[in-house]
């Protein structure tokens, strides 16, 4: 073996057999240059041309069969260096040999130090395979999905398969994680090189199988896929970050991911219908309100333009929006909550059974005065019905009940109002019950006592403002005396009213 | 398992997606050869999705009902959304089967608070303790620490959870105030008060040596306590629904690091939901794209890059905001952002630079410098050599000099072109890098 003839070596793919093997090798200080390595267990690769001239050319010759040197001395190596060794002779190709025994007799040769200069070439080449080997194992605790198979085992019947295609040479390496991490299931991983299995007692080793041995699906498959697509959120897709963490060719053997077109596809209709619900829900009535000079645009434009109001989602009940009755000029404004099932079929505020109590209640607080509702504006804080339907079993048709609006609705038509009352501008106004009175005053205001008499207060509409009763709420009332002693609170908050636009 | 649980799988996976927080990592377990599951101390990522994000564990919500009405959250009570709820028995089921094929890490459980904070936080809890100790499962369980939950509820989370994490949500109370007005951060931190005590206690008696008995009777055989959250706390802020500012965020951060030891805080950038409320902004307009990315995807990104230099290379609040707006750049990264401000800091001299200088350098990270410390030992770096370590040259070269670059550094560094270019870089880079580091925060 002196001189400078090439050595062909062929290894079992074992690391013990390499170890044996370099140990004869470092006894006769063959350099790195002249050994060429084989193993059939590992891709074969060309020699590159930098070591193709120390070849004699013809096949075999120079070859050599070895046979462990007993008398070869043990080697003294760095810990470091057998430790990460055992790592990166996973690694599929047969260059790894060449790149490990490079380094190894330099290290013996007295670079006891070398894997700690990261700029040496063996060292970063082994370093790369390394990282290789460990991203592959990483990878393979990831991506392995076991299918549950039913078997004639004393454990439970069940045995879990899964089919995996490492990179890299890790059966043998990783069966252990999945040893630690299912210990009381039985398992089998199968591979194109060999298949590791755990019965509960200990792991075993096969050969090499073809996929079609592995179980082809798994009843659980259909959860974890509808779990796989919800999780995914749609409003952010950075497909690159997915596929370097998971490229594609792992996809093959995770069931999840062959939704993935479909769920790209369909990114664009979601993300739209979550803009078209977000935009319609999101903006106020303030864009469908028409502008105008400061005083305001014309009641009759306000009444035309609320019809394709979209400023809160009660639009989408297809009811027709109701803003108000009575002349601009008017003095006094009624302001009430939202028009009812009868007020929105006729498109006029106060023409229910509300209305009848609040024009009985008018009648008597006007009277003397020359004063009718036809001379008051007449409005509601809501525009749009809010309601929900009402089937009952043995009537025909449906009813719509009143729903009653929240802060949100009020909040959200209130650009309505403030058109309305920039234009009419009143001397007094009116606020029936205490939606708007909230409109008005902000949410916190606290419903009048019955017991108290109403009182003139300014707000952000009229210097002269009153808070009383809604009708609706006259008609609502269980006790008779209750029911009296609003109507009274409501006939004296008018009353106030009218006193306080003479008084103007 | 019956087909409404696949529905409810459907609702409730969907609705728990807005918590960014997916991590498994923190704590190591073994099962002592019995059961199902351990945990392996860095956590694994079994899957990923469209949206780059990893899927490690198995993150749904009890029930997607609930009391309160926060402006930013999909499942307030206002919003118009289908409803479903788990039993506990079901979520448990959910979690061994996926488990044991290999899908997942273990269960994040979080929830809407129905009946009151207690009773959920007390059921989620429940979900915990049958996993462990009916179904002897030794995988990573989170759960979410439910705010204004009692002492007593959330003790019970920690006994058998991995991590809990109460979220702070908003940056700030004004901000609460305004999209989430039932809520507090005092409330939130109160909660995590009372987990730092239970966590640095479980750690104190841990790491005491065991007494050993010195009674005669006979010997109990007893199992250690559990751990209390082994592996720590976290919480979770959004980012954009209000317009408090990086600096504002970074700052409750920065607090929240430093008094209740928190392993992580997650930033999250408000996402569109479906029937988003009028208080939150709009999506984007296709122009304001940087680099390819939603502004508030990229400013996630940077958030959690200067979270990183905050905690790890040094940085002050101060430092890495470096607009007067207390923003921080959009275009390119806190730390090139502030060595752009401090020329007058560079070059670094790569092969005579201490540690700390070598981590001021945009494109150095800490794994780069400490490569470049060993290589350097042995010989004078040049710029091959840099590059052969792997380390970004167009981004690194303007800082630094090597044994060969003086001039080419000390030139460029004066250029007028320097920010200008570096900006147009950064554009091209996010591209690649903003997934990556959303998980590590490496810059």
């Amino acid at each position: 073996m002196r001189g400078a003839r090439s050595i062909r070596i062929v290894l079992d793919g074992t690391l013990d057999h390499w170890r044996s093997v370099v140990r004869g090798l470092v006894a006769e200080h063959v350099e790195p240059e002249r050994v060429t390595w084989c193993d059939g267990t590992r891709e074969q690769i060309e020699p590159t041309t930098a070591e193709g001239g120390l070849f004699d050319g013809a096949p075999g010759v120079g070859s050599l069969v070895p046979t462990a040197p007993l008398e070869a001395p043990a080697l003294r190596l760095p810990r470091a260096f057998v430790d990460r060794l055992r790592v990166v002779h996973c690694f599929r190709s047969p260059e790894m040999w060449a790149v490990a025994y490079r380094l190894l007799f330099r290290i013996v040769d007295g670079e006891r130090d070398l894997l700690d200069d990261p700029l040496d070439p063996d060292v970063v080449s082994f370093h790369r395979m390394e990282k290789a080997i460990r991203r592959d194992a990483h990878k393979m605790h990831a991506f392995v999905r076991f299918r549950r198979v039913e078997s004639a085992g004393d454990r439970g019947g069940e045995r879990f398969v899964a089919w995996y295609e490492p990179s890299h040479l890790i059966v043998h390496r990783e069966a252990d994680f999945f040893r630690r991490r299912f210990p009381s299931m039985d398992w089998s991983i199968l591979t194109p090189d060999g298949c590791a299995h755990w019965d509960g007692a200990e792991v075993s080793f096969t050969s090499g199988v073809p996929r079609s041995d592995a179980p082809l699906t798994d009843e659980l498959e259909p959860y974890w896929c509808t779990y796989y697509a919800s999780i995914f959120n749609p409003a952010r897709v950075k497909l690159k970050a997915m596929t370097a963490e998971m490229p594609k060719k792992f996809w093959h053997t995770l069931p999840e991911t062959a939704q993935i077109p479909e769920l790209l596809s369909a990114v664009p209709a979601r993300l739209e219908e979550m803009r078209q619900t977000s935009r319609r829900t999101a903006d106020s009535a303030l864009p469908f309100v028409p502008q105008g000079v400061p005083q305001g645009v014309s009641v009759e434009a306000l009444r035309e333009a609320v019809s394709d109001c979209e400023g809160c989602e009660l639009f989408r009940d297809h009811t027709r929006p109701v803003l108000s009755e009575g002349p601009e000029g008017a003095k006094l404004v009624l302001l009430g909550e939202q028009p009812g099932d009868m007020e929105e079929r006729a498109g006029r505020p106060f023409v229910g059974p509300a209305g009848e109590v609040l024009n009985a209640a008018l009648e008597v607080a006007l009277a003397g005065s020359g004063l009718s509702r036809a001379d008051l504006y007449l409005t509601n804080t809501v525009k749009h019905f809010r309601h929900e339907i009402d089937v009952r079993p043995g009537e025909r048709g449906k009813r719509r009940l009143h729903k009653r609006p929240t802060i949100e609705h009020v909040s959200r038509c209130q650009p309505w109002l403030d058109a309305e009352m920039l234009r009419v501008r009143p001397e007094v106004l009116v606020c029936l019950g205490v939606t708007a009175a909230r409109a008005v005053f902000g949410p916190t205001f606290r419903s009048p006592l019955a017991g108290e008499p109403p009182v003139e207060r300014s707000s952000r509409y009229a210097l002269k403002t009153v808070v009383t009763f809604h009708p609706a709420a006259i008609l609502r009332a269980t006790a008779r005396a209750e029911a009296d002693r609003m109507r009274d609170h409501l006939i004296a908050a008018l009353a106030l009213a009218r006193a306080g636009m003479e008084g103007a | 398992m019956a087909q409404d649980v696949q529905d409810k799988l459907k609702i409730l996976a969907d609705a728990a997606k807005y918590d960014a927080s997916c991590a498994s990592s923190g704590v190591k377990r073994s099962n002592g050869g019995k059961g199902v599951g351990n945990a392996t101390g860095s956590g694994i990522c079994h899957s990923y999705t469209p949206d780059g994000r990893c899927v490690s564990l198995l993150k749904i919500l009890l029930t997607n009902r609930c009391i309160y009405d926060c402006r930013y959250c999909v499942n307030r009570v206002s919003n118009d959304v289908p409803r479903a709820a788990f039993t506990v028995e079901e979520v448990v089921r959910l979690t061994i089967e996926f488990y044991r094929r290999n899908y997942i890490e273990g269960l994040f459980l979080s929830s809407g608070v129905t009946m009151s904070s207690d009773r959920t936080m007390d059921l989620l809890a429940e979900v915990a303790r049958k996993l462990r100790e009916e179904e002897d499962f030794h995988g990573y369980i989170h759960l979410k620490g439910v705010v204004g939950a009692s002492t007593e509820a959330l003790e019970k989370a920690g006994r058998y959870a991995d991590r809990v994490s109460a979220n702070i949500e908003l940056p700030l109370q004004s901000d609460l105030d305004r999209l989430a007005p039932e809520k507090s951060i005092d409330e939130a931190e109160g909660a995590m008060r009372f987990l730092k005590e239970g966590i640095d206690e479980s750690r104190a008696r841990a790491s005491r040596p065991s007494i050993q008995s010195t009674n005669s009777g006979p010997r109990r055989q007893s199992r250690p306590p559990r751990r209390f959250a082994p592996a720590g706390q976290s919480t979770q802020m959004i980012v954009g629904a209000t317009p408090s500012s990086d600096s504002s965020v970074l700052s409750t951060a920065d607090r929240l690091y430093r008094s209740h030891g928190l392993r992580r805080v997650y930033y999250t950038a408000y996402s569109p939901i479906p029937n988003a409320h009028q208080d939150l902004p709009l999506e984007p307009r296709v122009t304001d794209f940087v680099g390819g990315s939603p502004p508030a995807l990229v400013r996630e990104h940077r958030l959690y890059q200067a979270d990183w230099l905050l905690r790890f290379y040094g940085f002050t609040i101060d430092e890495v905001v470096t607009r007067g707006d207390g923003n921080l750049e959009l275009e390119i990264d806190p730390k090139m952002a502030w060595a752009l401000a401090h020329r007058e800091f560079f070059p670094v001299d790569v092969n005579r630079a201490p540690r700390e200088a070598l981590l001021r350098v945009p494109g150095l990270g800490t794994r780069s410098v400490e490569k470049i410390l060993k290589a350097r030992a042995r010989r004078r770096l040049r710029e091959v050599d840099l590059r052969q370590l792997r380390a970004p040259i167009r981004r690194v070269m303007p800082f630094i000099v090597a044994a060969d670059t003086w001039e080419v550094a000390a030139r460029s560094l004066d250029g007028e072109g320097l920010a200008g270019d570096v900006r147009k870089d950064g554009q091209q880079l996010l591209l690649f890098e903003a997934a990556a580091s959303a998980r590590s925060g490496q810059v």
